[in-house]
């Protein structure tokens, strides 16, 4: 196939008619859409919003929920040990203090534990991948919190409670906004280089459904910026991690409390017990269950399996219904297809626009509505480009961005996105680049109070594998917001715990006991979580491969 | 890929062994096509976390190149092999403790002093930084030169690879970049007088209103907010 | 004129006041130092000892540098400040030259640059000011005339050696005599000034170099020497710190001020010099009480 500048020609023409209509569009304003309006879109296109993709959960706390097929069978699922596969007498750690997960939420949970004056050896850190290798690290657009003078976290609660539908818990918003304008000046003590102006205001911009600019970012490797600092202050505090090590099962004891977990060494296959008076799921979600066939924005790991392990403790899971699909994933060249583009592409002024290169749809709508007015648009009205591999996509048309906000602005500012898109021979300084609805985040999750705290004693959470923060949707840059908010809330409730528990025999009975529910529920056995890594080995390899070795 | 029969294969080499796999994947999809399941060597898979660092020759070609798997088109006859861990020691240090004197850079990482302007980093960065030039900035003490171009840097370790001078490039970088944040940027007031006007109790107050409205209430609110 | 500009990390960091008085003296007398837009630490001493390859990069790629720069500035002119690089550079610069082989090789190595064709000629900022502006000229520009003020014009040994590379006599160097002669001032002779002040040793044997420093600040001191100017950094550094200690051991019972010769160039060709002064009030008080002023 021939590429011109790294499209082929057919996309070329639909280029073409994009150059066209800019010079007008540069004035143009597209207007945003009523509350029926927005609901009438969700409705008819979002993916979320058809029944025959869900269904009821049949066992466990929250029975009745329903949730999407991926998850359901993730939830519904054996367990990969049982009671007398595991040694449970012979303790390989005994801490205070474990944290599943080495994202943006556990890190901050160990920091945090810390400053609370848990001595760091008395912490472990366990984590599937890398310490950091997690969808904090792949966050690029920025990180909200109302610190500007005409802003205010009240109005910023205002925001979140709109974009989730109304559907958050109004606890848990308070303690996110509230807690802003203090991490952010947090970070700025610690060494984040923020974007700001000369005089230190900090540059802010809007995200989808935003009412004040209150996106703070450090170009468009925002998240990347605020995890490297932090797990460089983590190591700083001689916190121990333990890498390619994943939890697999939650451990009890005889008082019902989460006392610790099973690990999992996914090198040398041998399995690690580790006791503990408090412990933190910091997990992350579920992008790559790849629900509904999606493609995603998550990193390797992003498999739920959190949700899996604490769900068989007891604990309720919230919004589970509801998924986030982030409006512009990448959708040509196939390479990086389902990639993240990051909304500050919008928010620095690039359109969405249609094959003739007309718009449809303001920019910044919440990313919900965004996403649906999109797929409405490539599968309704008949306005998708179409690439050679047959995928329907709108244009992102980023040559705007530089000829409204000044030369060397996309390659200064968005220079992640720049470099990609170079690496596949398109410059996006001078071509549109062509986007889709990705599946990008669970909105949902494991209930927890304000300070973090399952309903589960001795468990606590915080970060993407909780719910109730964002309500049916998260709007851009509260996830950074959401970990640095309950990842620290849960590392200080989960050390103050550990300073008065105490820990009674441990035991796997609780996951005996869910087997049984399983069972009799009709769960087919071969069904098995957590899922740790998804499988993506080629279907020729598979199908002649043979377990012997 | 349900077409990928049509789709023109080509030859890799993956440390040595040849296999035939579709063109246009990229090294790590390419990878997994031949029937690699990865633990080590694939974190993000969107270039931001440096667990794919790569390194590959090209036929009739000297040049050693490097790539991240998962942002890198596979080319026929490539010989490749990850290179998903680096040995490094960070230097343990306590923010507070430190300044930005000109040799705050050269104290913890005293090695920097050896570098020998090779450019061996630079040339292997797949980030395309300027390495060698941040390294030379350390050495000199322009500690918000050295932040600056290190700022991209997805610290997949190949630069320490490289470099004959036996340099942690990537944590170097780190140390410049934060006491850049804290030390050479100026701080911002408004978020501290935000932060100042949480502790002094009001907002709870405003927040408990909202709290305390019902549904119908809250809606009409949220549509009547003003966007500025 | 405009000069293609090497700093050198030292005129970065503890150098800063001579690059800052240097570029203004330069602007005073008509021409300007622009600096490189990217350039590598010099190399340092232990490049002169090796015949490794490697080791010659750093100055290898300056030279490159300097040829990019030169283009646009039609000169094959490199300026350093310190007295260190100016060495460093000027000696790899003269190996390629008396080797074409070895400049052969680096090219090749250095393959993502563009070949460095031989041609750079380092200078330092005393011969621009010696050989391109002139002492008649510099007079003519003085404002404050040094008037009995006594210098003791120190040189050190990397301007000087080895003979390859000295701009100026070896046994007996006039160019910063000269220079100060125009500003009007009392230029003692000291024997010492093409000595060794003991370099790099102040890192691992620093009584070497109190006995350098001692040798020859009591020379300067029993000539009358109310300065010790000198270009060299490292000098500098080294008979400020030296002395300090010298004088805590009783071993030279009064300390004589070291700084760079730009400083006192640009306290003599500055029409409102009384921000430079301030900060060397034994010039000042010199001056005034020898009705210098």
């Amino acid at each position: 196939m021939k590429l011109i500048k790294g499209y082929p020609e057919s996309m070329r023409e639909s280029i073409e008619k994009v150059e066209k209509t800019r010079e007008k569009r540069l004035k143009a304003q597209y207007k945003q859409m009523s509350l029926e309006e927005r609901d009438d879109v969700l409705n008819k296109y979002h993916p979320d919003y058809k029944p025959e993709v869900k269904r009821t959960l049949s066992v466990g706390p929250s029975k009745g929920e329903i949730v999407p097929f991926e998850v359901a069978d993730l939830i519904e699922s054996y367990p990969r040990i049982s009671e007398k596969d595991i040694d449970l007498s012979n303790i390989d750690y005994d801490v205070d203090l474990l944290i599943i997960g080495g994202g943006g939420a556990g890190t901050m949970a160990g920091i945090w534990a810390t400053y609370e004056g848990i001595d760091p050896e008395d912490i472990l850190m366990t984590t599937k991948l890398r310490h950091g290798d997690s969808n904090s690290i792949m966050a690029q657009g920025g990180i909200q919190a109302a610190d500007k003078p005409n802003d205010s976290p009240e109005i910023h609660y205002l925001d979140v409670i709109g974009g989730g539908h109304f559907a958050n818990e109004p606890d848990l918003v308070e303690a996110l906004v509230s807690d802003g304008p203090g991490v952010i000046k947090w970070f700025e003590e610690k060494g984040v280089m923020f974007d700001k102006q000369k005089d230190g205001t900090m540059i802010t911009m809007h995200g989808g459904g935003t009412s004040r600019k209150r996106m703070h970012s450090a170009k468009d490797y925002t998240g990347m910026e605020l995890l490297r600092v932090i797990r460089d202050e983590f190591i700083n505090l001689s916190i121990p991690a333990v890498e390619f090590s994943p939890a697999i099962e939650l451990l009890m004891d005889d008082k019902g409390q989460v006392a610790g977990a099973v690990l999992f060494n996914i090198e040398t296959h041998q399995y690690y017990v580790v006791r503990a008076k408090s412990t933190v799921m910091a997990t992350g979600g579920f992008g790559r269950l790849h629900i509904q066939g999606f493609p995603t924005t998550n990193h390797y790991g992003a498999t739920a399996d959190g949700l899996a392990m604490a769900y068989r403790c007891g604990a309720r899971l919230r919004d589970m219904d509801s998924v986030q699909y982030h409006p512009t994933g990448a959708a040509f060249p196939e390479q990086i297809v389902g990639l993240l583009i990051t909304e500050k592409v919008r928010g620095l002024g690039a359109q969405p626009l249609n094959k003739e290169g007309e718009m449809f749809v303001h920019p910044l709508e919440p990313r919900d509505v965004e996403s649906a007015a999109f797929i409405k648009e490539c599968y309704g009205a008949g306005g998708g480009v179409e690439t050679p591999t047959g995928m329907q996509g709108i244009w992102l048309d980023s040559p705007m961005i530089n000829m409204i906000k000044g030369e060397g602005v996309t390659e200064r500012e968005l220079s992640a996105m720049y470099r990609m898109f170079k690496r596949f021979d398109i410059n996006m300084v001078e071509d549109p680049i062509l986007v889709f609805p990705t599946l990008h985040y669970q909105n949902g999750g494991i209930v927890i109070d304000a300070n973090g705290a399952t309903e589960v004693k001795g468990l606590f959470a915080g970060g993407e594998v909780t719910g109730g923060v964002h309500g049916k949707n998260r709007l851009m840059g509260n996830s950074l917001l959401d970990y640095s908010v309950f990842g620290r809330r849960a590392g200080i409730s989960a050390a103050r715990h550990a300073k008065k528990a105490s820990v009674g025999k441990l035991t796997l009975a609780h996951v005996t006991k869910y087997s049984e529910q399983l069972k009799k529920a009709g769960v087919p056995e071969s069904r098995k979580s957590p899922m740790i890594l998804p499988e993506y080995r080629g279907k020729n390899v598979l199908s002649r491969a043979i377990d012997i070795f | 890929m349900a077409e990928s029969n049509k789709i023109p294969l080509v030859s890799v080499f993956i440390m040595g062994k040849e296999y035939k796999v579709p063109s246009g994947l990229t090294l790590m999809k390419a990878m997994e096509y031949a029937g690699y399941r990865y633990t080590r060597g694939a974190g993000c898979r969107a270039g931001f976390c440096g667990a794919c660092a790569t390194i590959y020759r090209l036929k009739n070609d000297y040049k050693l190149k490097s790539a991240l798997a998962c942002q890198t088109t596979v080319d026929e006859g490539m010989y490749l092999v990850q290179l998903p861990f680096t040995p490094a020691n960070k230097k343990k240090y306590d923010m507070e403790k430190l300044n930005i004197a000109h040799n705050a850079l050269l104290k913890e990482y005293p090695e920097i002093a050896r570098c020998i302007s090779c450019n061996s980093c630079t040339k292997v960065c797949p980030q395309e930084l300027k390495v060698m030039d941040y390294v030379q900035a350390s050495l000199r003490g322009d500690i918000e030169k050295a932040a600056t171009l290190s700022f991209d840097c997805v610290q997949c370790g190949l630069c320490a690879f490289r470099c004959p001078a036996e340099i942690t490039q990537y944590h170097v970088g780190q140390l410049a970049r934060r006491l850049n944040g804290k030390f050479v940027a100026p701080k911002a007031a408004h978020t501290e007088e935000a932060v100042a006007k949480v502790l002094s109790g009001v907002i709870k107050e405003e927040i408990s209103k909202l709290k305390a409205m019902n549904l119908a209430e809250i809606k009409e609110i949220y549509k009547k907010r003003s966007i500025e | 004129m405009e000069y293609p500009y090497y700093p050198g990390c030292t005129l970065k960091t503890t150098g800063k006041k001579d690059e800052e008085a240097a570029l203004e003296v330069a602007k005073l007398l008509g021409f300007e130092l622009k600096e490189l837009p990217t350039w590598t630490c010099c190399g340092v001493v232990y490049n002169l000892t090796s015949d490794v390859m490697a080791d010659h990069l750093s100055a290898t790629r300056t030279l490159i540098r300097a040829q990019e720069m030169g283009r646009e500035l039609n000169t094959n002119k490199l300026v350093t400040l310190c007295s260190m690089c100016y060495n460093v550079l000027k000696q790899v610069n003269l190996m390629y030259k008396n080797n074409p082989d070895k400049l052969y090789n680096v090219n090749l190595f250095m393959d993502t640059e563009e070949d460095y064709l031989g041609n750079i000629e380092i200078i330092h900022f005393l011969e621009v000011l010696y050989r391109d502006i002139g002492p008649e000229k510099i007079k003519e520009k003085v404002k404050t005339p040094l008037k009995n003020l006594k210098v003791d014009p120190y040189y050190g040994c990397m301007l000087l050696r080895p003979k390859s590379i000295a701009f100026d006599s070896q046994d007996s160097p006039h160019v910063m005599g000269d220079i100060l002669s125009a500003l009007g001032a009392k230029v003692i002779e000291n024997p010492m000034t093409v000595e060794c002040c003991g370099a790099h040793q102040i890192i691992t044997n620093k009584e070497a170099v109190l006995d350098c420093v001692q040798r020859i600040v009591t020379i300067s001191q029993s000539k009358g020497a109310d300065v010790i100017v000198t270009p060299c950094p490292l000098c500098q550094y080294n008979l400020t710190t030296a002395q300090k200690s010298l004088f805590e051991k009783g071993k030279i019972n009064q300390k004589i001020p070291v700084i760079y010769l730009s400083e006192l160039l640009r306290i003599s060709l500055t029409e409102n010099n009384e921000n430079y002064l301030k900060d060397y009030m034994f010039i000042k008080d010199k001056l005034e009480d020898r009705g210098g002023l």
